[in-house]
Order: structure tokens, then C-alpha cells, then sequence
């Protein structure tokens, strides 16, 4: 107990600097990307078709349609509209006019049909096609309850064999139908929004995986201290218990210094997002902590070099970076890396550090396992590199 | 003659580097899993993607009136699984699933599943193109419904409303749009593909290229760059000792950089959208650069670790501040002339430009 409290001590004592190096590490990194997402754009400005309206029906339910033009729903972010004067009609300005002739309401219920003009400004492509769309769908909804509308008076042989009230109501219903469904067509549509990031928004899908690449890359950082409690563990080998207590004290001191960073990155994120502190959130944590102290052990432990354990560190993180969604999100590789993907450090990782973001903490059990994995995987290495005498 | 000795050992002792065959391996690797990865979006403009549940008379005039679109191509799905992630792939812009049944009264149940990411802004207008096409397909059917309701109809006599509406629809005097186009259409050079994701593969391109070259140069060690140092001050010929080794470097790193290009362009094929001679350019520069840096990297005495240490920050800095993941001049505080600083947001300019 006492080499394992001592070693422990002179261990953190030494690895002060480089925590501190590693914090500020994270700080730009973390400034960079916060800065990043929060200055540029979250989509470039679509183009917006500005359409000019002249009314030159005089009935009142054509004024009345036009009233609420510049409420046009979800079309809103494509279009601007608005009711102008022949005067007004600048091509510089709108990207289509449509010109309402006299008249027009009332063809439209005597089922003479006098075609609107619609003149569009060709020059500027996209906008262009737009207003030609809107146009055509204008046009489709139109003849299409006057279809449904002639098509149930020719039925009724336009109230030939009816009274003229029953005919009236007839003639009323089928248009209060027709129009009801299209104001009401919207509620038609169910809408399932899609994410490549599951649970998590963009911002926060890369703040984790960014997170956990580093992480991994910089386990070298921690590489010199767990060589040097093996190199002492190797000269002390012949005491019982040494290889142990020196063991799990180059285990206890990486989880700590990871503990160290990962702590003031937790609180960071926590103010930005606003999340609540949870039990859970300190278990995942320990937990992560134990998990990446693991693979510093690991690549120090494989290698016995500093430099190689940084290449090693380096060129594993960016491997499952690229098959576990640290690069792009899993939702958008192929189905193989998928199944892959959960049988990776970073993946794991990863998976922990969402949890903070989502209200249901994610499943402690995955990475635990691996972590206990990991270690045994150091423990016999420990072991068996003793055993081989070498450094 | 000694510069070519010189040469030709240093390319032979490079390319036999255990170190520098497991980071030509590992770049290859990555560069070949990047472009496999790396989703490319649809290079026809805006595509819908439509299921329909149930093939019917009904799905069957819809589909009519989608493909007769002229702006915007409909795509038909038989799978929903595959449609969804086309729209999460960005093949697709959004997708519509139109469901089995048409319900009596249309307002209260709804019949059509729209599937959007966050860049879907068409999405305003495709609703509605969707929509119409929906309404002219079922308008005889809400009309049936209507005529039965009222009790102008009874089911027996849905062919002969269905016969009026068809020859209605062929036939009659309904609404028509007078389109008059207005101004001339813009002349382009010729048509500009859409950049997708490939400024984004080249920017880690280069960054991994150039952080692998510093953890390459720093584990091959001080031993050879010394014995160099030795033998330009003993035999007098420091040129060839400074420029040999930096040359069968560069042409080693070349050669690497040439073949992962090429394994790239296969991947992309005839998405490709930079120039053979651009990336020609980019790619001997980029050689150039990383050979200069394994050279003086190789010659340090001190602070490999430090430098070590930087290389991750180096490689998280150059992929953000080349342009392909944000435009950097949208940053605050003159932040955005670190692209300077980035060999990323030059080499994607030389790859725009040539």
C-alpha cells in the first residue's frame, strides 16, 4: 500500500505540466470549434423569389383571397409576396408578377376559367422556378376541386331534379369541401424530421467526438509516467506485490489526470448547454476516465517507447475516428461499420459522453466491460513484458 | 555523382523505413476509407424521393403528375429504409411516403409522411408540389365520397362519375396558367458541378498527410541526419548533403501522394471535380512541403515531444480553418486569417484554381 500511495504521489506530482499542457489544448480546440459554430451560418441563405400581385378584380372575395397573401406557411422561406400596382411592376425588383384579370372570381364559378398571367423573370434562373412552380400548384389545386365540384353537379344533373335550395346546398357543401381541404392541406402531411446524429445536434455530436479523438491522441502525453513505474517495477521486481501496486498505481494515476481533464471540460459543457449535474453523469465519468486511462496503458505498454506510443496513439485515433463516426456520423456509413463501430474505444467513449446531452444517460455496461477487457489486456502485458525483462 | 549516390541510397533507405511503409500503409488506408465513406450528394440539383405504400390506380396518377415535373426529378422508392437514408446521404432532398388508404374525410387523418433533414429548404415547395398532386389524384375519390354523403350518388353509380371526370379532365375548359417569361437567360461557361464533400476529403487529405509526416520524421530518429551533418562538414559537400536526402524524401512522399490520389479519383470517378493537372500541382507542392519539414524536423535536438504534442492541435486547426467545413471568414475578431496559416485552405484554393 505504501509503494502503491507513494509512487501514486510522485506520479501526479510530475504530471502537473502536462495536464496543464493538455488543458489548454482542449481550451483552443474547444474555442475554435464553440466559435466556429456559433459565428458561421447554420445553412447558407436560400434564394427568395419576391412575387408582385396585380389585382385587377374588382369582386370582394378576390380582395378578401389577396388579404392574407404575405402569409404563405411554410413556403414563407422561399417566397415574399405582395399586392402592387401596375405602376410597380419592375422586373429589377420581383422575380414574377401575376396579373389577376377583371372578372376572374366570377369565371372561375361559371366555369369559364380566365387564365391569370403569370410573367416571370427568366434571368435569375432558381427563383424563377420557383415562381413557375407555385404557379403550376396554384393552378393544379384550382382545377382540381373544380373537377371534383363539376364532376358531383353533373351527378346531381345541376339540380335538375332537385328544389333550388337543395340545390344551393348542394353547391355550397361541395365548395366548402373543396376549400376546406385545401386550407386544411398541410395537416395532411406528417412530418419525421431526419438526423444523421441521432439524439445529439450537430454541435454537440462533434464536441464529443472531437473530445474522445483527442483524448486518445494525447494518451502519450501520460506515456513517460506509466514507463517509469515499469522500468521501477522491473528493478523491484523480485518484492512481492510491487508488479501490483505499481500496476494499479500507473492505472490510478492516468484515470486521475484524466479525471483532472475531463472534469473542467464537463463543467464547461454543462454551463454552455445548461444541463443538470446527475449522479449519473459523475458515474460516466469515473467510468470514462478508468476507460481512456486504460488505453494510455495500453499504447505505452505495447510500444514501451514514447515516441512509438505517440504514433500509436495518433494513427489508432484517427483509424476508429473514421469507422466509428468521429469523422461523420455512423447513421451515414455503410451498414458493416455499424456493427463494427461498438467494438471500439471510441465508439464507447463516445457513446458515454452523449449521455450528458440526452435525458436518458447511455448504457454503462458496454464500456465497462471493454474497460475491464482493456485491463486485463495491461495486466498481462505488465506481467509478461516483466517476465521478458525487457524496458 | 555524389548527389546522385547520395540520392538514390536515401530513396532506397526510405522507402525499406519500417516507418515510413507503416505511414504510407496507414495514409493509404485512411485516404481509400475516407472517399468509400464520404457521402456523395446528388449532382442533378434537387431530388425528391416518393414510396408509395400500396400500388393503385391512385399511386399510379401521381406518379404521372410527379414525373411530369420539370424542375425537380421524383424518384420512386419501393423500400422506405433506403429512401430515408438517401435523405440522410443527401442524394436526396427530402422524400414523401404516401400511405395505403385514402381516407374519407381527408382533413382529419393524414395520409402522406414527409421525411427532412435541416438543409431540406426546398421543402416549402415541395410540400405543396407534393400536395397538389395528391389532391388532383384523389379529387374524384373526395368527390364520390361527397356525392354519396349527400345522396346525389350511390356506389353503382361511381363508373359513370369516374367516366365524366376522366373525359372533364381531358376535355374541359379548366384553369390554365398564361406563363410569359420575362428577361434572358444568364449564359454560363459551362455547368459548375456541385463542390459535395471533396473540399472537405482533400483538407484532411493534406492535414493527415502533413501530421503524418511530422510523427514519421520524429520517430525515424536523429541517428541518419546527424551521420549527414557529420559527412557535410568532413567531405565538404554540403549542398548535395542538405538537398539529396530532402530530394528522395520528396519524391518518396510524392510517390505515396500520387498513388492515394489515384486510389481517390477512382473511388469518385466521374464525380471528380478537380483537374488531373490541379492536383498534379497541389500534390508535388504538398511533397515538396512535407520533405522540407522530415528534413528539419529530422535535424532537432530538442522539443520532438512538444512538437509531437502540437501535431493533433495542428491537425484539428487545418481542417477547420480551410474552408471546407465553415467559410472562416464568417469568424469574429479577424479570427478568420488563421486560413492563412493553414496549408489546407491553400491547397484547396490552388486545387479551385487550376
Amino acid at each position: 500500500m505504501g509503494l502503491f500511495l507513494t509512487s501514486l504521489k510522485i506520479t501526479l506530482k510530475h504530471s502537473g505540466k502536462r495536464l496543464i499542457f493538455l488543458l489548454l489544448v482542449f481550451a483552443v480546440c474547444f474555442g475554435v470549434v464553440f466559435t466556429a459554430f456559433s459565428s458561421a451560418p447554420d445553412k447558407e441563405p436560400s434564394p427568395l423569389a419576391s412575387i408582385g400581385i396585380i389585382n385587377n378584380d374588382t369582386h370582394p372575395i378576390s380582395s378578401f383571397a389577396l388579404s392574407s397573401v404575405d402569409d404563405l406557411g411554410r413556403a414563407s422561406s422561399l417566397f415574399s409576396a405582395q399586392i402592387i400596382s401596375p405602376a410597380q411592376k419592375d422586373f429589377s425588383v420581383f422575380t414574377a408578377v401575376i396579373t389577376i384579370p377583371e372578372g376572374f372570381i366570377e369565371s372561375v364559378m361559371n366555369g369559364t376559367n380566365l387564365s391569370p398571367g403569370v410573367e416571370v423573370n427568366i434571368s435569375s434562373p432558381m427563383e424563377a422556378s420557383f415562381a413557375r412552380q407555385m404557379a403550376y400548384v396554384g393552378a393544379k389545386y384550382l382545377s382540381s376541386a373544380q373537377l371534383g365540384i363539376y364532376t358531383v353537379l353533373n351527378q346531381a344533373q345541376y339540380g335538375a331534379e332537385m328544389s333550388a335550395q337543395a340545390y344551393q346546398q348542394l353547391l355550397l357543401g361541395v365548395n366548402l369541401e373543396f376549400m376546406r381541404l385545401f386550407l386544411d392541406r398541410l395537416t395532411l402531411i406528417e412530418e419525421h424530421p431526419l438526423s444523421a446524429t441521432g439524439a445529439l445536434g450537430l454541435k454537440e455530436y462533434y464536441i464529443v467526438s472531437i473530445c474522445v479523438m483527442l483524448v486518445f491522441m494525447y494518451a502519450f502525453l501520460y506515456t513517460p509516467a506509466v514507463l517509469a513505474l515499469f522500468s521501477f517495477s522491473r528493478s523491484c521486481r523480485h518484492c512481492p506485490g510491487s508488479a501490483r501496486a505499481l500496476f494499479f498505481s500507473s492505472l490510478v494515476s492516468c484515470a486521475l489526470l484524466e479525471l483532472a481533464l475531463l472534469l473542467p471540460l464537463y463543467l464547461a459543457v454543462k454551463r454552455y448547454f445548461s444541463f443538470a449535474l446527475s449522479p449519473s453523469h459523475l458515474a460516466a465519468l469515473g467510468l470514462l476516465s478508468l476507460l481512456f486511462a486504460s488505453f494510455v496503458l495500453l499504447c505505452a505498454l505495447l510500444t514501451l517507447e514514447v515516441k512509438a506510443a505517440a504514433a500509436l496513439g495518433i494513427f489508432l485515433s484517427l483509424g476508429m475516428g473514421v469507422i466509428s463516426g468521429g469523422f461523420l456520423p455512423l447513421e451515414l456509413m455503410p451498414q458493416v461499420l455499424r456493427k463494427i463501430a461498438p467494438w471500439t474505444v471510441h465508439y464507447q467513449g463516445a457513446a458515454l459522453m452523449g449521455g450528458f446531452f440526452t435525458p436518458q444517460p447511455a448504457s454503462f455496461w458496454p464500456p465497462a466491460v471493454m474497460t475491464g477487457v482493456l485491463l486485463a489486456v495491461c495486466g498481462f502485458l505488465w506481467r509478461w513484458r516483466l517476465g521478458k525483462g525487457a524496458v | 555523382m555524389f548527389f546522385f549516390t547520395l540520392f538514390r541510397l536515401k530513396l532506397k533507405q526510405q522507402l525499406r523505413s519500417p516507418v515510413f511503409l507503416t505511414f504510407s500503409v496507414f495514409f493509404t488506408a485512411f485516404v481509400l476509407g475516407m472517399a468509400l465513406l464520404l457521402p456523395v450528394p446528388s449532382s442533378n440539383g434537387p431530388q425528391i424521393g416518393v414510396l408509395f405504400e400500396k400500388q393503385d390506380a391512385l399511386s399510379q396518377k401521381m406518379q404521372t403528375l410527379l414525373s411530369e415535373n420539370e424542375d425537380y426529378p421524383f424518384v420512386f422508392y419501393s423500400d422506405l429504409s433506403s429512401m430515408t437514408e438517401d435523405v440522410l446521404l443527401g442524394r436526396l432532398h427530402c422524400a414523401y411516403g404516401i400511405r395505403d388508404a385514402v381516407p374519407a374525410s381527408l382533413s382529419q387523418e393524414r395520409c402522406i409522411d414527409g421525411y427532412y433533414t435541416d438543409g431540406s429548404y426546398l421543402r416549402g415547395l415541395t410540400d405543396e408540389i407534393v400536395l397538389s398532386c395528391f389532391l388532383d389524384a384523389t379529387s374524384l375519390y373526395i368527390s364520390e365520397n361527397y356525392a354519396l354523403k349527400s345522396g346525389v350518388a350511390q356506389p353503382s353509380d361511381f363508373p359513370q362519375m369516374e367516366s365524366y371526370f376522366r373525359q372533364l379532365s381531358k376535355n374541359g375548359d379548366l384553369m390554365k396558367i398564361n406563363l410569359i417569361p420575362v428577361g434572358n437567360v444568364p449564359v454560363h461557361d459551362a455547368p459548375s458541378p456541385s463542390a459535395g464533400t471533396q473540399p472537405l476529403l482533400y483538407a484532411v487529405f493534406i492535414s493527415v498527410f502533413l501530421s503524418l509526416s511530422v510523427v514519421c520524421a520524429l520517430l525515424q530518429g536523429r541517428k541518419e541526419s546527424e551521420s549527414l551533418r557529420f559527412l557535410s562538414l568532413t567531405g565538404k559537400r554540403k549542398f548535395s548533403c542538405a538537398f539529396a536526402p530532402a530530394l528522395a524524401i520528396g519524391l518518396a512522399n510524392i510517390g505515396v501522394l500520387l498513388a492515394c490520389d489515384l486510389l481517390l479519383n477512382l473511388c469518385l470517378g466521374a464525380q471528380s471535380l478537380y483537374s488531373f493537372h490541379a492536383r498534379l500541382t497541389m500534390l508535388s507542392l504538398l511533397g515538396a512541403a512535407s520533405s522540407l519539414l522530415m528534413v528539419f524536423l529530422s535535424r532537432i535536438r530538442t522539443g520532438s515531444l512538444a512538437i509531437m504534442a502540437l501535431t493533433p492541435l495542428f491537425l484539428l486547426c487545418n481542417i477547420c480553418f480551410s474552408g471546407a467545413v465553415f467559410n472562416p471568414d464568417y469568424l469574429p475578431w479577424g479570427l478568420g486569417m488563421l486560413k492563412y496559416l493553414c496549408p489546407g485552405w491553400y491547397g484547396i484554393k490552388i486545387l479551385g484554381a487550376l
